[in-house]
């Protein structure tokens, strides 16, 4: 119980849950910090759902260009298909 | 390993036949062109660019080994090009991301409750509005955030790579993704959750 008042007491705060956010998901805090990340998520809903947010902005850009016909980019310009077809290689 | 289409269309590329160089434009301009529309931000600029990048292909064609891609190649080019762009460019978005920053109260908590649920990723993904949103918001960026993020997260360069292109130091990109990703969370807040009834 004192041991866990310790932690609770030398727990982050949401400013630093966020500023640790991207070395907690890859493995890289030191263990101490690691084990305050967690009580902080465990005792705030808000960085809870937070992080989960965080998860699925991540998973989200990078899925979204994989359809390049969603960006309507459209047909090669004519000029500049008749450009490179009438180079001469250097 | 080469594909076979490609294999034929660098043969075609390297004698300077005319109708590889046709086929090289119309086979990648899409590809390409989504690639340097996300780095520069600008469709007109992303044109130009792309075109340079092509003529530098054909010209230094002989320099391809084919040990890599053919596609991956040409991009690596166009980053290139487009990085080389930035450069140049005279009025840059403004470098600041503060802005989109969550804002914290003097204890360093959320100065505003979060309401509501976050709406699950499969929900997400099958949403079209949520991908064009999601491309606006990559939009919205300013150039070395949006650069930093598209090059690592989209690309799949590697930090210490990134570092290099943008002549930047690895703990530089590590922090410019982050709050790259950040930022792209808060623009993005509102059609990720779903709003407590």
């Amino acid at each position: 119980m004192k041991l866990l008042k310790t932690i609770m007491h030398a727990s982050l705060t949401c400013r630093q849950v966020e500023e640790f956010l991207m070395d907690y998901l890859e493995n890289r805090l030191s263990l101490w910090t690691r084990l305050q990340f967690r009580v902080h998520i465990f005792m705030c809903p808000n960085c809870t759902k937070y992080i989960q947010e965080y998860k699925n902005t991540i998973a989200l850009e990078k899925k979204v260009f994989q359809n390049p016909d969603e960006e309507a980019i459209g047909n090669v310009p004519d000029d500049i298909l008749q450009a490179i077809m009438n180079l001469k290689r250097q | 390993m080469l594909e076979e289409s490609d294999k034929e269309l660098v043969e075609g590329l390297k004698n300077g036949d005319q109708a590889s160089y046709k086929k090289l434009v119309v086979t990648y301009w899409e590809k390409l062109n989504c690639l340097a529309r996300r780095l520069l931000n600008d469709s007109s600029t992303a044109n130009d660019c792309v075109q340079e990048a092509l003529i530098k292909a054909i010209n230094k064609i002989d320099d391809f080994e084919g040990k890599g891609s053919f596609a991956g190649w040409l991009r690596r080019i166009v980053v290139n090009e487009a990085l080389m762009a930035l450069r140049k460019k005279k009025s840059r978005k403004e470098d600041s991301i503060d802005n989109l920053m969550q804002e914290f109260d003097e204890m360093g908590m959320y100065s505003q409750p979060y309401n509501g649920h976050p709406i699950s990723l499969d929900v997400l993904q099958e949403s079209e509005e949520v991908r064009t949103q999601v491309r606006l918001a990559i939009d919205k960026l300013p150039d070395i955030f949006r650069i930093t993020l598209v090059l690592r997260d989209i690309e799949g360069y590697t930090t210490r790579e990134v570092a290099e292109k943008m002549d930047a130091t690895e703990q530089n990109v590590k922090v410019r993704l982050h709050r790259a990703r950040l930022a792209l969370r808060n623009i993005l807040a509102p059609v990720l959750r779903e709003e407590a009834g």
